[in-house]
């Protein structure tokens, strides 16, 4: 069954599947998913921060004050095990998504 | 350099958040929008261009900070734990409790009948049996939350657990508390009824 949710979802996954790996701060989370979309998913500062708060809050990351080489101080955030549980049944989501669009609208892959 | 923090603050205004979580907040926004200003300084524009470039990453400030305020002190803040363990395990529960008070009010003479137990007997064995169906409602309940498997069986196994609570605290009160020697002279009683239970 797609819910209802899963348009919200769009942002949480990107975000999630971009954390899956590697912890990032709140610039690099935008220009990670940018340069992965080629440009087609562009996050900025009032649509990423909201959005992550509301997933720290859940308790799908985990944000933390890190300082770079460079001396400089960043918030990065890091994928917790409540987060990772949430990315196969939203990419399945999704992919449900994608199979029902195509037969229902005669979407075809770009 | 511009001082971000200030120029954040001034046009945010006051968040409905305490004094440290939005200090933190401001200086996060702060760092990203530094980010914006060096690249954009390192593709060439001036310093004007580069503040206007990151300031305009969002045309309405303070619905940035009630939308910030709002995620940071999310309503409903049922935790998945919540949802798939403790809500359908209390739903269960309470379901149960009730259903065996209806069942302790039933009249249960049922005469010549072929079972000769008496009416408690026969209202607590009619709860027994019919549990497995409160079971299957609290994992369904946990399942439809997104609980896992494991979760789904904690939820329905719920009032089995909470009782069998109870009673342990009964007979360590007895035994510790009350003295009450029953223990000791039906351990039968332990070994057919609370362990199997």
């Amino acid at each position: 069954m797609i819910r209802t949710e899963l348009k919200r979802g769009t942002a949480e996954l990107a975000i999630l599947s971009v954390l899956e790996n590697v912890p990032l701060h709140g610039y690099e989370i935008a220009r990670q998913i940018e340069e992965q979309s080629k440009g087609a998913l562009q996050f900025t500062l009032a649509a990423l921060y909201p959005t992550l708060y509301r997933m720290e809050h859940r308790g799908w990351l985990k944000g933390a004050w890190e300082t770079a080489a460079n001396g400089r101080r960043r918030r990065c955030y890091r994928l917790m095990p409540r987060g990772r549980k949430m990315l196969q049944p939203m990419r399945e989501e999704w992919a449900n998504l994608f199979r029902v669009m195509r037969r229902v609208a005669k979407v075809s892959h770009a | 350099m511009p001082d971000w923090n200030r120029l954040i603050s001034e046009r945010m205004g006051l968040l409905a958040l305490s004094g440290e979580v939005r200090d933190e907040v401001v200086a996060e926004l702060a760092t990203h929008l530094e980010e914006l200003y060096q690249a954009s300084r390192a593709r060439g524009a001036n310093e004007s261009q580069a503040i206007e470039i990151a300031l305009s990453q969002t045309a309405d400030w303070q619905k940035l900070g009630r939308e910030i305020s709002d995620a940071k002190n999310e309503p409903g803040g049922m935790n998945d734990r919540s949802k798939q363990f403790w809500l359908p395990g209390l739903v269960t529960l309470t379901a149960s409790m009730v259903w065996l008070m209806m069942l302790q009010r039933v009249n249960w003479n049922l005469g010549s009948s072929w079972f000769h137990g008496s009416p408690p007997l026969m209202a607590y064995l009619m709860w027994l049996i019919t549990q497995p169906v409160f079971g299957a409602a609290g994992a369904y309940l946990s399942r439809r939350n997104g609980g896992t498997l494991i979760a789904g069986l904690a939820a329905g196994i719920f009032p089995s657990i909470a009782l069998l609570g109870l009673l342990i605290f009964i007979t360590f009160t007895g035994v510790f508390v009350e003295r009450n020697p029953f223990v000791w002279k039906h351990p039968a009683f332990f070994a057919l009824v609370v362990f199997p239970g």
